[in-house]
């Protein structure tokens, strides 16, 4: 039987007897449903992509941050472990920080790796550069007035990689009087890939920790 | 003094809220210690 040029859907002789056109034409309809399968479904907002280098293999793949994640802080300190890799920015996303400690300012860090190597180098606010960290400072958070109304972003590149350093920057801040806004950016300086998180707390006075809080992890494509 | 920790595995989804352990301190006063300013 003949065939298509470009996807091989067989198609009837010029010579097959015009009695059998039915169950042709249902073949070659066959053919093609077959092919362009992959095609159906999807949702809204979601875009084609090659699911592999075969010939018509392609899947519905969204280009919006997945959501990895959703932790609440608690403890002296909370561990976010077994970060999936597969993305080329991992977004931290995290919110409503509400220390044990009732001191006015609190200091607020997160060390990816758990890591004591001191491998960091960062620069924030554009006055200060700490350098041989193990921690990165995100920022103060308040325990007496305006308690839990901040927010914070820290996005890491190359964070699930075994041959590149990791660039990472941050910003946020704390909804009180004064108006403790941070912006930083820096390096942690290993080429470890990132698969936990650990968040903490240095207080002034009282006990380090949290009541509460939300970090929420997305995969940015 | 008694230190807690929540580790929460995105994995599987488990999370185990318990003491940490010596080795865990150590590394947390650490970090703690080179935060310090």
């Amino acid at each position: 039987m003949p065939s298509t040029t470009n996807f091989g859907w067989t198609t009837p002789a010029d010579t097959n007897y015009v009695k059998n056109g039915a169950a042709d034409m249902r073949t070659l309809a066959n053919g093609i449903d077959t092919s362009l399968v992959d095609l159906k479904g999807g949702t809204t907002d979601q875009v084609l992509a090659k699911n592999s280098n075969t010939d018509l293999d392609y899947k519905w793949t969204s280009l919006a941050p997945v959501l990895i994640s959703t932790t609440t802080l608690t403890g002296t300190t909370t561990t976010i472990s077994s970060i999936p890799s597969g993305y080329s920015i991992l977004r931290v996303q995290i919110d409503n920080v509400n220390p044990i400690s009732t001191s006015d300012t609190i200091r607020f860090f997160v060390a990816p790796n758990n890591s004591s190597d001191s491998s960091f180098t960062f620069w924030r606010g554009g006055t200060e550069t700490r350098t041989n960290l193990s921690i990165i400072e995100l920022g103060n958070i308040r325990g007496s007035t305006n308690v839990g109304e901040n927010t914070f972003i820290l996005d890491i590149h190359n964070y699930d990689s075994t041959t590149y350093r990791k660039p990472f920057e941050y910003f946020g801040g704390d909804g009180n009087s004064s108006g403790q806004i941070v912006n930083g950016v820096g390096v942690y300086a290993n080429t470890t890939a990132i698969t936990s998180l650990v968040f903490s707390t240095i207080a002034s006075t009282g006990t380090n920790g949290f009541d509460s809080g939300t970090v929420r992890l997305f995969g940015v494509r | 003094m008694t230190y807690t920790t929540k580790i929460h595995n995105v994995e599987t989804g488990e999370i185990v809220e318990r003491e940490m352990s010596p080795e865990e301190i150590k590394i947390y006063e650490d970090n703690n210690a080179t935060a310090t300013e």
